[in-house]
């Protein structure tokens, strides 16, 4: 028999858990109320927008003035140029919300503020037969912060690299912005960069980078090591009617030397030593895709093409190229999606001389031909992959829902084809020998698991190789990879 | 018994596992008539070799014409002496002015290729970014050998007093080569020396620069000298960024003293030689080494690098005997 005091304790104590069971519950319910009375709200808010947006559409609204509380950190040319779409043009209610649209896109595709809002003030007007509105808009802003500096070591896999990465951002006031980037470690011996990129008479859609480059970098798997010095100037930019298509043109000049390590192959061994690669390149892209790295609809294609010889009297190697490469999602069920790759790209020296080792093309790697080990597809000398002026590769990924997992899971099962090969160009043949050689692609194909992070995406396989050329360097069996995209 | 353990992939699953690839195609040809023609630009074969499945290539900064002969030498001392004695270890003579590329049919791309060669190179092509090295092919494998292992090699094969006469050939004597190099050289001999270039392009300067800074090092130069490696690499630094370095009176004196000293070992040499031939009947592993560096010091040698002046005018066996061990090469 217990004692009674402690019966009444007891009594007490589950009354009290009790309640706290109850008064937690209430709160679930009550939050959960709340929740929808917001979202009841939200929406009832967006019909009434679109409602009034249907009705006064072509109502005429007169901008006397914008206001931005918050603007010290801009110069004044910087935001005039960014508030035209509210300034400048004759408006009504609905070019006046696309105006909203475009003057946060713009600050927010030139990166110089953490969040804005926008709020409409509308005066009363003194002419009741007057259907015209004079609307104060308010821009809130938070400014990004100037200064960021991140340092940081890595150690593993008897691997290791440290870095410090310095950014000043928005310096003048009118989005420019410098990095400053230092990392140092045994695959990387030492890489050093300066990037400064404004955009061009304030608009976001115009943009200039100018960079300075250092790296030295080994290539384990090539047999040799490269460094690079130099500088590239881009122009970045979209036409106003299609900014989708987003075009890039730059000129590089770059001093590169190659250092051979343990390479055997006569073609690298010609090859060390000094070049200079002056370089106009022209690349565009089109990028429709809900998701970069797994998508399950849209489109992505970009081409880019090189000229290299600006200087023929110090360029060693002058060459046009031109490569291009397209990925198309399509979601076939709720369950299913698939995706679809392809690559190809040409490399033809000019005069009589041969490409360089660099500038080629090499594929294979659990991120690129799967089944295929990095470099591992295309010629080879003496074990050293040297590269091919041609190449084409492609692959088909179906993606599925794992059963028992959410739906919106981002664990996917893969069941993918590969396909790639890289020949040299021999410009004593004609055109259609040449590209005879693609009619014997190296395949692979395989399943796995996709774990779709936002930052990247992880994949574990199990892959066999179904053709090959002699000299492949096939990977049979597991294969992992981590990265932004994949084929 | 076989053993079987978890680790052992069961049978069936190998037998599966080694149907892939399930068809395999040729090799990818990994050169073309041009990239062969970039290759054999720069190689020329030794005159007299036979095509054989071993065959040797030795890498060299750069080659240049002897005389009017139409004959190949290489323009630094060290790959000089070691082009010497692979002429006379292996019976065959120096290189012709005709690359492996002249020789070549458009069709048939390398005529040659099997040939014992020479082929120029850039010190990049050495893991410790220095010339000369030989690369060996016997039946399809292919060993680098460096410069320090050439070097030890050579030496494992000297003798008594010849042992003597390499190393003061190799420390004293070479570094009145440096001097020149480093000190007295216009950027244009430099070029065609180390870079095989014979236009004097910006790009080519500053790349000379580069192959300047790994020669400083090599052998054992830095070690004997360390200020003046030093003072080179500060130059290298400053000559990038538009300056010169103001001559200074420590450095002159060191530059002096090596030159004396090179001097001094030459004069014994030419007294040591008198009226003999050489250090043996044949031109030796010796002989090829002070012929490299005295033949270098005569067709390098500036106005105002007295000691190329002393050599000529005054040393008349070290040009003899330099003559007779080019000549049994050529």
């Amino acid at each position: 028999m217990g004692i009674p005091g402690e019966e009444s304790n007891l009594f007490n104590r589950l009354h009290v858990e009790d309640s706290n069971l109850h008064q937690d519950r209430y709160q679930k319910q009550l939050e959960a109320l709340e929740a929808d009375k917001q979202r009841i709200l939200y929406e009832q808010h967006g019909k009434y927008i679109e409602e009034l947006l249907h009705t006064s559409a072509t109502r005429n609204v007169n901008i006397p003035q914008v206001s931005i509380p918050n603007s010290g950190a801009f110069r004044a040319s910087f935001l005039e140029e960014q508030l035209k779409p509210l300034t400048e043009d004759f408006h009504t209610v609905a070019s006046l919300m696309a105006g909203i649209d475009k003057v946060g896109k713009s600050f927010s595709q030139l990166g110089v503020v953490d969040h804005l809002h926008f709020e409409l003030h509308q005066a009363p007007s003194s002419n009741p037969y007057d259907r015209s509105a004079d609307v104060f808009p308010v821009i809130h802003l938070q400014p990004v912060k100037k200064f960021f500096a991140k340092t940081g070591t890595s150690i593993g896999n008897g691997e290791g690299d440290s870095y410090i990465t310095l950014q000043y951002k928005n310096m003048f006031g009118g989005a420019e912005n410098l990095v400053v980037d230092a990392s140092t470690g045994t695959r990387t011996r030492a890489a050093y960069l300066v990037n400064f990129n404004m955009p061009v008479m304030n608009r976001a859609n115009v943009k200039f980078e100018n960079l300075v480059q250092v790296n030295s970098q080994k290539t384990e798997v090539a047999g040799y090591e490269t460094v690079l010095r130099g500088t590239s100037q881009k122009m970045f930019f979209a036409h106003p009617l299609c900014e989708l298509l987003q075009h890039e043109v730059s000129v590089e000049n770059y001093w590169r030397t190659i250092r051979n390590v343990t390479s055997l192959s006569e073609q690298v061994m010609a090859q060390l030593g000094d070049d200079l690669r002056s370089s106009v390149v022209y690349a565009c892209k089109l990028d429709t895709r809900d998701d970069p790295h797994l998508p399950t609809k849209g489109t992505y294609w970009r081409w880019g093409t090189e000229y290299s010889g600006l200087f023929p009297s110090v360029n060693k190697y002058r060459f046009v190229k031109t490569a291009t490469e397209f990925q198309t999602g399509y979601r076939i069920n709720p369950f299913v999606s698939a995706t679809l790759t392809g690559k190809l790209g040409l490399l033809v020296p000019l005069g009589q001389t041969t490409s360089c080792i660099l500038d080629r093309f090499y594929i294979g790697g659990a991120n690129d031909v799967r089944g295929f080990n990095v470099l591992g597809l295309g010629p080879k000398q003496n074990q050293t992959a040297v590269g091919g002026d041609m190449f084409l590769s492609g692959g088909l990924s179906v993606f599925s829902h794992i059963p028992r997992t959410a739906m919106d899971s981002n664990f996917k099962f893969q069941h993918f084809l590969n396909w790639g090969k890289a020949v040299p160009l021999d410009k004593s043949s004609s055109w259609q020998q040449n590209v005879r050689a693609f009619a014997t692609p190296s395949v692979s194909a395989g399943v796995g698991l996709v774990f779709n992070h936002p930052m990247a995406r992880f994949e574990a396989n199990f892959v066999v190789p179904l053709q090959v050329s002699r000299g492949d360097s096939v990977r049979k069996g597991f294969q992992f990879g981590i990265g932004m995209s994949y084929m | 018994m076989t053993e079987s353990s978890w680790k052992t992939v069961p049978a069936p699953i190998k037998a599966i596992f080694d149907t892939f690839p399930l068809r395999t195609f040729s090799e990818v040809p990994s050169s073309t008539p041009a990239s062969d023609r970039h290759i054999a630009a720069r190689t020329h074969a030794f005159v007299g070799a036979k095509p054989s499945s071993t065959r040797a290539v030795l890498g060299v900064y750069g080659l240049h014409e002897y005389k009017t002969t139409g004959r190949l030498l290489a323009s630094d001392p060290l790959c000089l002496s070691q082009q010497l004695s692979f002429c006379q270890r292996n019976g065959v003579k120096v290189p012709t002015n005709i690359s492996l590329a002249k020789c070549t049919t458009q069709s048939s791309g390398i005529a040659t290729p099997s040939l014992s060669s020479v082929m120029v190179l850039s010190h990049h092509a050495s893991a410790e970014s220095e010339l000369p090295i030989l690369i060996e092919e016997k039946q399809g494998r292919r060993v680098v050998r460096g410069f320090k292992t050439i070097q030890a090699f050579n030496a494992s094969h000297l003798k008594g007093q010849d042992v003597m006469f390499a190393q003061l050939i190799d420390s004293t004597v070479y570094d009145a080569w440096m001097i020149l190099v480093l000190f007295y050289l216009s950027d244009e001999t430099r070029l065609r020396v180390y870079n095989d270039v014979t236009d004097a392009s910006w790009f080519s300067r500053i790349s000379v620069f580069n192959s300047m800074a790994s020669l400083v090092k090599r052998n054992g130069f830095h070690l004997r000298h360390p200020n003046l490696a030093a003072l080179w690499d500060e130059r290298v630094r400053q000559r990038l960024v538009g300056r010169v370095t103001p001559a200074r009176f420590d450095v002159q004196m060191e530059v002096a003293q090596v030159v004396e000293h090179a001097d001094r070992a030459l004069a014994k040499l030419n007294e040591y030689l008198g009226d003999k031939k050489g250090f043996a009947e044949t031109p030796g592993m010796v002989d090829c080494k002070l012929a490299g560096l005295v033949y270098s010091l005569i067709r390098w040698g500036t106005d105002d690098f007295t000691l190329t002046e002393t050599v000529k005018a005054t040393y008349p066996a070290l040009v003899a005997h330099c003559e007779w061990v080019v000549e049994a090469c050529v």
